[in-house]
């Protein structure tokens, strides 16, 4: 057996590589997302309860803000 | 992160905003407090231990998954083999603990798994880096049973055991248009991964998705040894997430081979 691939199995085995990568990347994002999440959850608890203002609302906020900032 | 992408975001989100629930001056302090949190989150350096010997890839791995853009100040060498870094930049701050690989000297070994023990409680993350040819797995199997698998904490849920330069594996060769193994070297990283699971696992209770085959230098499989870094994280995920910049896989491949929908 060649140790080289043939033309189509080269492209399979990239297509391959590029979707575990993208595989990878979204579930890194799901892991970063959720502790995020529950980081706003701590943080906009705290601020509420500095303000007053409605948790919800801040928890909204923050991950709104947050998506754009590091997105 | 740069004072001015914040206040240009906050501008541009604030014009957004449904503020019927809330007054402006709410809504200022709001931002303002959530700036300080942020700000002390991205600022508290993440600390990654980074263990392997002398020519393995340590600094060039870390400059793969986080770049080089970064200010780097050498803060303490608390002994002659621990080197700590602080890298400083527009993502936040980094603390790398250089550690050295074990099985050196004899006089060395007892100090070593000292500070191995010291560095291991502290960090978020460690990455034992290995070149994935070496067979020489005594050391590493010794390391990890007196001071791994002897902690009493979850040590071992925090480590990630990284097998760089698989594009030097052999038998086989590197195929560099398309950037992949060839198929004999695939099947040589494949049983390198088994075998190293294996004499790992006799002295470790670590799970196979903690071992990844990779190349810095290739940029292979970057991404995958960085999500398993990050589901090693004790500390916040997101925090480490923000301050990735992984060197492009795809840039290292002839786009003939690329598939048509990227």
């Amino acid at each position: 057996m060649s140790d080289y691939y043939d033309e189509e199995e080269v492209r399979r085995r990239v297509a391959e590589e590029v979707n575990a990568l993208t595989q990878a990347q979204l579930r890194t994002f799901a892991r970063s997302r959720a502790s995020m999440d529950s980081w706003i959850y701590r943080v906009a608890h705290a601020i509420g309860r500095i303000i007053g203002a409605p948790f919800r609302w801040i928890a909204d906020l923050i991950s709104g803000f947050l998506d754009g900032l590091l997105g | 992160m740069k004072l001015d992408k914040w206040d240009h975001l906050l501008e541009k989100y604030k014009a957004q905003l449904d503020t019927s629930k809330v007054s402006d001056e709410d809504r200022d302090k709001v931002f303002g407090l959530l700036k300080q949190k942020v700000m002390e989150e991205l600022d508290r350096p993440t600390h990654i231990a980074v263990i392997g010997k002398t020519g393995v890839g340590k600094t060039s791995t870390i400059n793969s998954l986080f770049g080089t853009d970064w200010e780097i100040s050498h803060v303490r060498a608390a002994t002659k083999e621990e080197q700590v870094f602080i890298y400083t930049g527009e993502r936040g701050r980094l603390k790398i603990s250089d550690l050295p690989g074990f099985g050196e000297d004899i006089d060395t070994e007892e100090r070593y798994r000292e500070m191995y023990r010291r560095v291991l409680g502290e960090c978020d993350v460690a990455l034992f880096v290995l070149k994935a040819d070496s067979r020489d797995m005594l050391d590493v199997q010794r390391m990890l049973r007196d001071v791994v698998g002897k902690s009493i904490s979850n040590l071992s849920k925090r480590i990630v055991v990284g097998l760089n330069q698989v594009d030097l594996v052999q038998p086989g060769q590197w195929m560099d248009g398309p950037n992949i193994p060839s198929r004999e070297q695939a099947k040589s990283i494949e049983r390198i991964i088994r075998e190293r699971v294996k004499s790992i696992k006799k002295v470790c209770a670590i799970v196979p998705s903690q071992v990844v085959a990779y190349s810095a230098f290739k940029r292979y499989r970057l991404v995958q040894l960085f999500e398993a870094m990050i589901m090693c994280t004790t500390g916040e995920a997101w925090v480490l997430d923000a301050k990735k910049n992984i060197a492009d896989y795809l840039e290292l491949i002839d786009p003939e081979y690329l598939p048509e929908n990227l």
